[in-house]
Order: structure tokens, then C-alpha cells, then sequence
């Protein structure tokens, strides 16, 4: 599944020169000349890419990652910059910022760097689904599977919680239908994934 | 308002003693004082020389006259009372023969002096003679009368009445002269003949003919006088005038040898101030004197040009070190300025080429697709031609505000120049977070200056105020025409500027930033004033700064040209350099 880019700069040909290169890719950009105008547009079921230029008047890129944050959406940033700034750029890892790379950009390097933030938006889609999945479990049932996923049988499972097996087993129907999945290894990767 | 004061001086050449006429003049009149006193010094001392030499053959003439008389005097007594007494016939020849001679003697006379004691006398007196004491020949005490007989006398009756004078001839020492006045410039001049004789003679000398006319200097008045009453008292010929007052006069004064030693000569000269500063001479020594000083001056008056054309080329030689240096300092501080714009530039520059980069390879992979999209390419291509241009318009707006070339003026657009500042500094601004507001006047206001120069007063203001006001403030830049007057207003909404710093803004060296070299504002009044403009700071309503640069406005300012022409020699002052 290729995701979408979205791509906030101030300077209207870096951001048409940018999407046209990424056209080429087939990533599709959407393109926003403020970040105001991305926050305002922003779409949480429409996960993607952020590239974003680093120095923007009014709200910098570092401002704008740090918003979505707060909005909870986590989705890979990569910033560019015309300034090889060394603090700004370790500022920005810091905050969990996907990537940095400084203009003018080498489309090969960019789409990497995209392919990258691709697997990693991915990655953290999933991470949120088995979260979510997870959340759905009461303690006693995380508890078990937390076992389940160190390989104990139901027996042990029992034992180690003094109660009988047939309980055990009962809460093991019960993740099978929550997780939507019965297959033990399926749920062992979300209870490792979460 | 604050106006900077130039830092040019002119030399200073009017000096009084620098104007040569003055000069001149004071020469000249020095000159004359100095001719006046030393001829007044040396024609006394002639004058006086004069007088004395004159004076001294006079009274060596006159003893050697009235050294005659003495021998007349002798001769007569010798004559008329020797062992063998002459006749009276021919005492009376020898007489008018001496009269005849001698003009100035008027009369003589040979008397006898007959008293009745004279009898006794005469006995005592051939005593006395044996003596020839003092008293022996002198006529008994209480002698009375003495009776004076004339024996002979030429010309007959011509002497005064001897009655009175008879007793003192009487008590004469014998053989020894005696001088009386005898009025009317005359005196009488006696001697007694050797005892036992009763005579004695009498001559009558006329004062005046003591001094030959000719022998008499015309410039003296010549006194000759006997016990202070004048015998001869002759002033000077009418043409020697008065003398001056305030100088003493030369005065010659002696006795003359013989008669007693009684006759005093006594010349006095005046000196008019004719003799002493004779006119003729002063009036030559005047004109010459004239001429000497009036070359001195003319020729004074030619160093003084030269040398004032010399101080004007070294003032107009400093003036153009001056600009010279100012242009240094001004390229100097743009480059600096650059330094600080350059990471805004790099920025400016960054983002057309990363455009350039992205497009390019975009189109490079469309060309490499199996059936390429020539639009596309094509499309693409046209874009980044427009935005590769626009990168190089940035590059030169760059090099020609960091470059040195020299200053040149000519009309320019006030808009046109706060574009371009705008165009280099408006990233810097961002970054600073400070907004822009531009008010430019239409239509746009033009003035002939250098347009980097003019640029950077703008850019150095903007700084200042982007400085003054910081992040969240706002710059305002506002062109407008003033009558003839073309206005460039940079304001900021800052703190504005103290009372006690706005009259030392424009002072070289003079900052109240930490860093500052305290040369932008009096760099810019520089560059301002060289165009004729002249820049002005002052606090706006109801807070900022505000500053204000006017200039004339272009083809309302003749004047302008004319100085910027005049400007000229520091741009050529640079290209040899």
C-alpha cells in the first residue's frame, strides 16, 4: 500500500518542483504552503508522510511536528532545510523526527528517505492497530497472554495462576475473538508489537 | 532633528600679516619712518658740523683781526710816546692810513691823560715803572678827574666824548688793552703807552666789520657780544625758516682771543624740517621706497596665490582621501553586512535550486520512460529556466552590493532601490521575526545617487530598526515626493531613541551596542551628504523611531549633478589606485 506525502513549504516552486519529482516516483504529494493550512486540513484517517521545510515564517517545521504530536498523530516527519544547522538538526531527532535533509534535495535520496518513512508509518500503523486490539483485553486476559507469548502451555499458564485449566482456556477463547484471530503466533506478534 | 556636521575643513589662508597690500604698506611706512629719522639724524649732525666748522674759521678770522688792532695799538704808542715822540703830523698819517686800511676801525685817537696830579703821578710812576707793580700806574686814589686832552684823532671828532671813560683808561694797566662798549655796535678798545708817558690810545672797532660779509654763513644767526649786551647780533637769511622744537639746535659759542678776552662769538643754527627731511628726497625715497614695497607685495600677493591655489588642491586633495576612505568603509561594512545577510542568501539561493535539482531529475527520469512525455519535459524545462534566472538575479543583486566598484550617480528610483533591499534583507527579517510594511509612493520618486550606496543607508536603517523594534515588531519604509524633495522614511515601532543619545546618532564612533563600531549612521549621513541629502532621526508618535533620509528630488536638481561631477576626482583617485 503506497501512502500519501504531504509536503509543507513557503517557497511555492520548491514545493511544485518536489511534487513533480515525487509524481514521477508515483508518490502522490499534497502540497501546503503554511503549516497553518496543513493543521487545518489535516485528516487522521488519511495517514501519510510529512516532508517539511524547517525555517517557515510564523510556525517552523520543528512547531508544526511538535502540534501534531500534541494531536496525536505520529506519522513520520522528514525535514528539509536550506540551513545545515547542526542544533536544529539535533533538535529535531530528538523530538522523533524521521529524517533531516538539507536543500537542495537529491530526488534518490528523498525517495529513500520516504521509503523508509513509508515502512515506518507502516510499522507504527500496525503498532497502533495491535494497541488498539490489545486495549480491548481485560488484565486477567493480557496476563495470560503475556504467557501465551513466552510459549507456556495452558496447564502452566493454570498453575502459575492457581487457577484450573478450563479457566485458562475460557480466557484464551475469549483473546481469540477480541484479537479477531486464532492462530496462537498471530497473537503472540500484536502482544510483542503493542 | 539631528544634523550631522560635515567633516571637511577649509583651509584657513586670511591671516592679516598674509594679505601682501597690508603687508606691503606696512613695509613702506616702515621704510619712511626709518628714512625720516636716520635723515633727520644725519643732516643735524651735518648741520652742526656745518655750524661748527663755519663757526670756527669765523673765529679764527676774527682773532686774527682783532690780533691787529693790538699791533695798531702798538704801533701807534710806539709812535707817539718813544724815546723820540713822532710828530703829531705823523702820528696822524700812520692813522689814516690804518683808517684808510681797516674800514672797521672807526676812529683812533691818541689822548693824553692830563690830571693835576699827573705831575705827581708821573714822578710816582717813574718809581712805579721801576716796579712795574700793578698799583704803580694807576692814578692816585681819590683822584677825582682825570682830563682827557686829544692830541690826534682821525677823523677828527669822530669818537664818542672819552670824558667818563677817562678815569678807568687812567687806572688801566699800562702796555695791556681794555675793551668799553661804545653803543650803537661799537666798542672802544684802549691801551696806555709805557710810563713815564701820559698817552694812551684809543681805537674804536665797528663790531660788525669784524665778519666780512661774505664770511658770514647765511644759516647762522651770528652773535657777537661784549659783557651780554650784542655788538653784533645778525639772524639768519630769511630763507633758512624756523627750526623744528622738538630737536636742539646746534650752538657754537667762544671768546675770541685778544681785546681782553671780552668779545664773546656765538653762532646758533635752526634746523627747519625743510634741511632735515629735505622734501625733494623724501619724495624720491617715497616713490622708490613705493615702487621696492608695491613689487614686494605683488610678488608676496603671487606666493600667497600660489600658495593659496596649493592649500585649495590639499584640501581638495584631503577631501578626495576622504571620500575615497569612505567608499572603502562603505564597501567594508556592505561586505560585512553580507556576512550577516548570508545565511538569509544561502537560504534565498537554496530554494531555487532545490527547485532546479527536483525538476531536473523529475524530467531526467520522464525522458528515460519508454514513451516519454515531451509536454512535460518541455514544461519542465521552461520552469526551471525562469527559476535558474531567478537564482542568478539573486547572485548579482549580491555581487553588486558586496562589490567595490566606485560610486556612481545617476537617476535612480527610490521604489526600485527599496525592492532590492527588501529582496536581500526580507529573509533575514523572517528569521528575526519581523514584519515588513511597505508604503511606496507613485509615482515612484527618483534622485541621482549611487544606487548601492543609496541601498545600503536603506539596508543599515531597516537593520536598525529590525534591531530596535525585535521579534513581533514591525518595519515600516515609506518613499514620497516633498515639493522638490524626495523622501525615504524608514520607521519601527521599537523603543525609539533617548533624548541624550538623538544628538550624538550621526557622531562617528558613537553606538549603544554592545558590538557596534558606532560607523553605520555616520557612515550613512557620509554617503547621504555626498548626494546632497542630508538624513534626520527623530521619535515617532506614540512609539519608534523614526528616520528620514531627503534627497532632491532627480531632474529638479541641477545642483546635484553639478556636485556629483565635482565628486568625481575620488572615483578616478580609486581606479588609479
Amino acid at each position: 500500500m503506497m501512502h500519501k506525502v504531504y509536503l509543507v513549504d513557503d517557497d511555492e516552486a520548491v514545493r511544485e518542483a518536489l511534487a513533480f519529482l515525487l509524481s514521477t516516483y508515483g508518490i502522490t504529494a499534497e502540497t501546503f504552503g503554511d503549516p497553518q493550512t496543513f493543521l487545518a486540513h489535516v485528516d487522521e484517517s488519511r495517514p501519510g508522510v510529512l516532508v517539511v521545510d524547517l525555517r517557515m515564517p510564523l510556525v517552523s517545521g520543528q512547531q508544526l511536528h511538535q502540534k501534531l504530536r500534541e494531536r496525536d498523530i505520529d506519522w513520520p516527519t522528514i525535514m528539509i532545510t536550506g540551513h545545515g544547522d547542526v542544533a536544529a538538526c539535533r533538535r529535531a531527532f530528538k523530538s522523533g523526527i524521521q529524517d533531516f535533509l538539507t536543500k537542495p534535495v537529491d530526488g534518490e535520496v528523498l525517495v529513500d528517505a520516504l521509503q523508509q518513512a513509508f515502512a515506518s508509518l507502516d510499522a507504527g500503523l500496525e503498532k497502533r492497530e495491535a494497541r488498539a486490539l490489545l486495549a480491548r483485553l481485560t488484565e486477567r486476559e493480557r496476563e495470560v497472554l503475556d504467557m501465551v507469548a513466552r510459549g507456556w502451555a495452558s496447564k502452566e499458564i493454570a498453575a502459575s495462576l492457581e487457577v484450573s485449566a478450563r479457566t485458562i482456556d475460557a480466557h484464551r477463547a475469549k483473546i481469540a475473538e477480541k484479537l479477531g484471530t486464532s492462530a496462537v503466533a498471530e497473537q503472540v506478534r500484536l502482544a510483542l508489537l503493542a | 532633528m539631528v544634523m550631522p556636521t560635515s567633516g571637511q575643513h577649509q583651509p584657513d589662508v586670511t591671516s592679516p600679516l598674509s594679505n601682501p597690500r597690508l603687508l606691503g604698506l606696512a613695509l613702506w611706512l616702515t621704510a619712511m619712518a626709518v628714512f625720516v629719522a636716520l635723515s633727520v639724524e644725519t643732516s643735524r649732525t651735518r648741520m652742526a658740523d656745518e655750524l661748527e666748522v663755519a663757526a670756527r674759521t669765523l673765529h679764527r678770522l676774527i682773532s686774527q683781526r682783532v690780533a691787529q688792532h693790538d699791533a695798531h695799538l702798538t704801533t701807534l704808542i710806539a709812535l707817539s710816546s718813544g724815546a723820540e715822540p713822532a710828530s703829531g703830523g705823523a702820528v696822524r698819517q700812520v692813522m689814516e692810513s690804518i683808517s684808510r686800511f681797516y674800514p672797521r676801525i672807526a676812529w683812533l685817537s691818541l689822548v693824553s691823560l692830563d690830571a693835576q696830579t699827573a705831575a705827581g703821578g708821573e714822578m710816582g710812576g717813574s718809581q712805579g715803572a721801576a716796579t712795574s707793580g700793578s698799583s704803580g700806574a694807576s692814578y692816585p686814589a681819590g683822584t677825582s678827574a682825570v682830563l682827557v686832552r686829544e692830541v690826534v684823532d682821525v677823523p677828527a671828532g669822530g669818537g664818542p666824548e672819552l670824558t667818563p671813560l677817562a678815569a678807568e683808561i687812567a687806572a688801566q694797566v699800562r702796555g695791556r688793552a681794555s675793551v668799553y662798549a661804545a653803543g650803537a655796535g661799537r666798542y672802544l678798545l684802549a691801551k696806555r703807552a709805557p710810563a713815564p708817558s701820559d698817552h694812551a690810545v684809543v681805537l674804536m672797532i665797528e663790531a660788525a666789520r669784524l665778519v666780512e660779509p661774505e664770511e658770514r654763513p647765511g644759516f647762522a644767526h651770528l652773535r657777537i657780544s661784549l659783557d651780554d649786551a650784542a655788538l653784533v647780533d645778525l639772524p639768519a637769511d630769511a630763507s633758512f625758516g624756523p627750526g623744528v622744537s622738538w630737536l636742539k639746535p646746534p650752538h657754537f659759542e667762544k671768546v675770541i682771543d685778544g681785546e681782553g678776552q671780552r668779545l664773546l662769538l656765538s653762532l646758533d643754527r635752526s634746523l627747519p624740517l625743510a634741511a632735515l627731511v629735505p622734501p625733494g628726497r623724501l619724495l624720491g625715497f617715497a616713490v622708490v621706497a613705493g615702487l621696492l614695497a608695491a613689487a614686494l607685495s605683488f610678488g608676496l600677493g603671487q606666493r600667497a596665490a600660489v600658495k593659496r591655489s596649493e592649500l585649495v588642491a590639499q584640501a581638495a586633495e584631503a577631501r578626495a582621501l576622504l571620500q575615497e576612505r569612505e567608499t572603502l568603509l562603505a564597501h567594508a561594512s556592505r561586505v560585512n553586512a553580507m556576512g550577516e545577510l548570508a545565511s538569509g542568501i544561502a537560504h534565498e539561493l537554496t530554494q531555487p535550486l532545490t527547485a532546479l535539482l527536483s525538476r531536473s531529475q523529475a524530467a531526467l527520469r520522464l525522458s528515460q520512460a519508454d514513451r516519454p512525455d515531451m509536454a512535460m519535459i518541455s514544461q519542465a524545462l521552461d520552469v526551471n529556466v525562469r527559476e535558474a534566472k531567478r537564482a542568478g538575479e539573486m547572485l548579482k543583486r549580491m555581487r553588486d552590493y558586496a562589490s567595490n566598484k566606485a560610486p556612481e550617480r545617476a537617476r535612480q528610483d527610490l521604489n526600485a532601490i527599496v525592492a532590492e533591499v527588501v529582496a536581500l534583507t526580507c529573509t533575514d527579517l523572517e528569521r528575526r521575526g519581523v514584519a515588513l510594511v511597505l508604503e511606496l509612493g507613485q509615482p515612484a520618486p527618483e534622485a541621482v545617487v549611487d544606487a548601492i550606496e543609496m541601498e545600503q543607508v536603506l539596508h543599515n536603517l531597516i537593520r536598525n530598526a529590525a534591531e530596535a523594534t525585535g521579534r513581533g515588531g514591525t518595519v515600516r519604509i515609506a518613499t514620497l515626493r516633498e515639493q522638490r524633495e524626495a523622501k525615504l522614511v524608514v520607521s519601527d515601532d521599537g523603543p525609539g531613541i533617548p533624548d541624550e543619545v538623538l544628538p550624538k546618532l550621526f557622531t562617528p564612533f558613537f553606538t549603544t551596542k554592545a558590538d557596534g563600531m558606532g560607523l553605520g549612521l555616520s557612515l550613512c549621513a557620509s554617503l547621504v551628504e555626498r548626494v546632497d541629502g542630508r538624513i534626520a532621526a527623530e521619535n515617532a508618535a506614540p512609539r519608534g523611531a523614526r528616520f528620514t533620509v531627503t534627497l532632491p528630488l532627480a531632474g529638479e536638481a541641477r545642483g546635484a549633478r553639478a556636485a556629483a561631477g565635482n565628486g568625481s576626482p575620488s572615483a578616478e583617485g580609486r581606479d588609479d589606485a
